[in-house]
């Protein structure tokens, strides 16, 4: 008799323990209670540890100019020429065919500048991504409006050598039945001889990303 | 009738022309109402309230507040949610789904892409405006019936539209065969065409609770929203729009989803502690009935089942099945669309709204927007409520 007794409190006891268990606060749907996080500068050279997709991301435009950058540089028939070639990059010729949306910018940017840096004067790039900039100021100076600056006067602009061209595509794969998706990007990356139309130099970068959501978005 | 002058407000050479319109008088699309949503939103709610004020921005002509919305959602839709603290205590038996961060069906996805990519239009970048269209129809992929599978036609069209403004002939009417293939009575666009109308039709899909505790989704059309058709008419010429969307469809054939799993086990779990509490509740009870009429004892033991009961049945109240019946509620029904070719900058836009047995629809007060990009192509948006 003292045996079931004390069983029946054990199995009270318990089953009492699952009802605080059961009875935890429900969430209180406006309140986010969790602690704030500092600003922190991150490397934009590796993925993100908190927020991740399978498009382009910063690491990837940072792995991708680098390399071109080097396979540039390591071009004789561009960067090897006795008289520096004038070389254009930005991204009027290179396009997004891909399910990525990217602001080009980001690419043909970096690798303009980094190119421009490291080649200390091997090449020489025309801004023409500045549109009318420098047109204005020599019609300005021509016209008398200001004087005709330090430096020199030429008679037209810097006509380009080389231009960028190229092309950002991709491939979709996703399973549904896991809510896996995989997307394959090829980012290829083109110098064109702007007399001949030929292609001076080539470069490609390509990486595939997978990732499977949580159950709860399947 | 109803009627509208439109006029033009055409920036210097080399900028954007836009020209965006309101149509006078009636309802309103209301962003300041929604916006004030979304600042006093839960976190977990922030990718929702985006949605919607995104759109009633877009509704005001406001692409400028529209475009970081939008980008707002869409980041977080294309994120991988892989350790979230909200998605685990959406998984557990005290907290409903709707504890997760909110990233929509598929269909709201979809259509998140989809404002995106007709943003990107307004603005001539083509290009993100494609990628955005596609991205669209792989969240469309993931719909689980798979008959349904990427059948979101908007989506097709506006990826050929996307296409065919990029000049990239091929690739448009390959996505042009697929419309047709979904869409027959669909006319397929012109080499020439530079101007594209969409009408958004109706409210939005509803999505409701069901069955015990509301542990399943039904979706339901929207009420008191009987527009189907659109009469357009450009400085006096007609226009025939066709239906290319029933985004009502796209919700309700999505089919069942993982997390239903879950949920089942949560009902199923609800159930059995109910039971359980029920049964022990009436052993005690009729228990001491007998021992009491016997002399005998057991009182204690008795007394004990009956407080297990009792707590069975206070950890079945505490289980909480519900499911994520939240949902994107300024979208529309329907997507109606047509393209033409125009030489000169449209000054009229002359909209009737019929319902289904082509009887005009009066209390609808639509949204008219007419947008040219900086490469002379055109979008007319219309959207008949928000």
């Amino acid at each position: 008799m003292m045996a079931g007794a004390t069983c029946a409190r054990r199995a009270a006891a318990l089953a009492a323990a699952a009802v605080l268990a059961g009875c935890a606060p429900a969430p209180v749907s406006n309140l986010n209670n969790s602690a704030g996080r500092p600003v922190m500068y991150q490397d934009v050279a590796s993925a993100s540890p908190t927020t991740a997709g399978v498009g382009v991301e910063s690491q990837d435009v940072v792995s991708m100019t680098d390399r071109m950058m080097r396979d540039i540089l390591a071009t004789p028939a561009i960067s090897g020429r006795a008289t520096a070639p004038r070389i254009i990059i930005d991204s009027e010729y290179f396009t997004n065919d891909s399910s990525s949306r990217i602001n080009k910018n980001t690419i043909t940017d970096r690798l303009r500048v980094e190119l421009n840096r490291a080649s200390a004067g091997r090449l020489v790039f025309v801004a023409r991504h500045y549109g009318d900039m420098a047109a204005r100021e020599r019609d300005a100076k021509r016209n008398g409006e200001v004087d005709g600056g330090t430096v020199r006067q030429t008679k037209a602009r810097a006509g380009g050598d080389f231009r960028l061209g190229g092309r950002i595509t991709s491939l979709d794969a996703m399973k549904k039945g896991t809510g896996a998706i995989s997307r394959y990007h090829l980012i290829t990356f083109e110098l064109i001889d702007l007399e001949q139309e030929t292609i001076a130099w080539s470069g490609s970068f390509e990486f595939k990303k997978e990732a499977q959501d949580d159950i709860l978005y399947r | 009738m109803t009627s509208c002058t439109v006029k033009h407000v055409l920036r210097r050479a080399g900028l954007v022309g836009l020209v965006a319109l309101a149509w006078a008088g009636g309802a309103r699309a209301d962003y300041a109402a929604e916006s004030a949503k979304l600042a006093a939103a839960a976190p977990k709610d922030a990718v929702l309230y985006s949605m919607q004020a995104g759109l009633a921005a877009l509704a005001e002509g406001r692409t400028d507040l529209a475009t970081p919305l939008f980008d707002r959602a869409l980041t977080a839709i294309e994120s991988m949610y892989t350790n979230s603290e909200n998605a685990a205590r959406a998984r557990s038996l005290w907290y409903e789904e709707g504890a997760k961060d909110f990233k929509g069906e598929p269909y709201e996805r979809a259509m998140a892409f989809y404002y995106r990519g007709l943003l990107y239009l307004v603005d001539g970048d083509y290009e993100n405006a494609r990628a955005a269209f596609r991205g669209g129809i792989l969240q469309d992929a993931f719909a689980e019936e798979g008959q349904y599978q990427s059948d979101f036609a908007s989506l097709l069209l506006l990826e050929g539209w996307s296409n065919q403004l990029l000049g990239e002939a091929g690739a448009a009417r390959d996505a042009y065969q697929e419309v047709l293939r979904l869409r027959p009575q669909w006319r397929v666009p012109a080499p020439g065409d530079n101007t594209l109308i969409i009408a958004e039709l109706g409210g939005s899909p509803r999505k409701l609770g069901d069955g015990i505790g509301n542990h399943e989704i039904v979706y339901r059309r929207p009420k008191r929203t009987p527009e189907s058709t659109a009469d357009v008419a450009l400085d006096g010429q007609p226009q025939l729009l066709t239906q290319v969307e029933d985004v009502f469809f796209q919700a309700s054939t999505r089919g069942g989803r993982p997390i239903d799993a879950i949920i089942d086990g949560k009902v199923s779990f609800k159930n059995t502690a109910d039971t359980l509490g029920n049964v022990l509740g009436t052993v005690a009870s009729e228990g001491s009935v007998i021992s009491s009429a016997s002399g005998g004892g057991g009182g204690r033991v008795l007394g004990s089942l009956a407080a297990v009961g009792a707590i069975a049945a206070l950890v079945s109240a505490n289980v909480k099945p519900r499911a994520d019946v939240r949902y994107w509620a300024n979208l529309p029904e329907t997507v109606l669309a047509a393209t033409l070719q125009q030489h000169s900058p449209i000054t009229k836009i002359d909209v009737a709204l019929r319902d289904g047995a082509g009887q005009p629809v009066g209390d609808a007060a639509p949204r008219i927007h007419q947008w040219t990009d900086r490469r002379g192509n055109t979008l007319i948006w219309l959207k008949s409520r928000n």
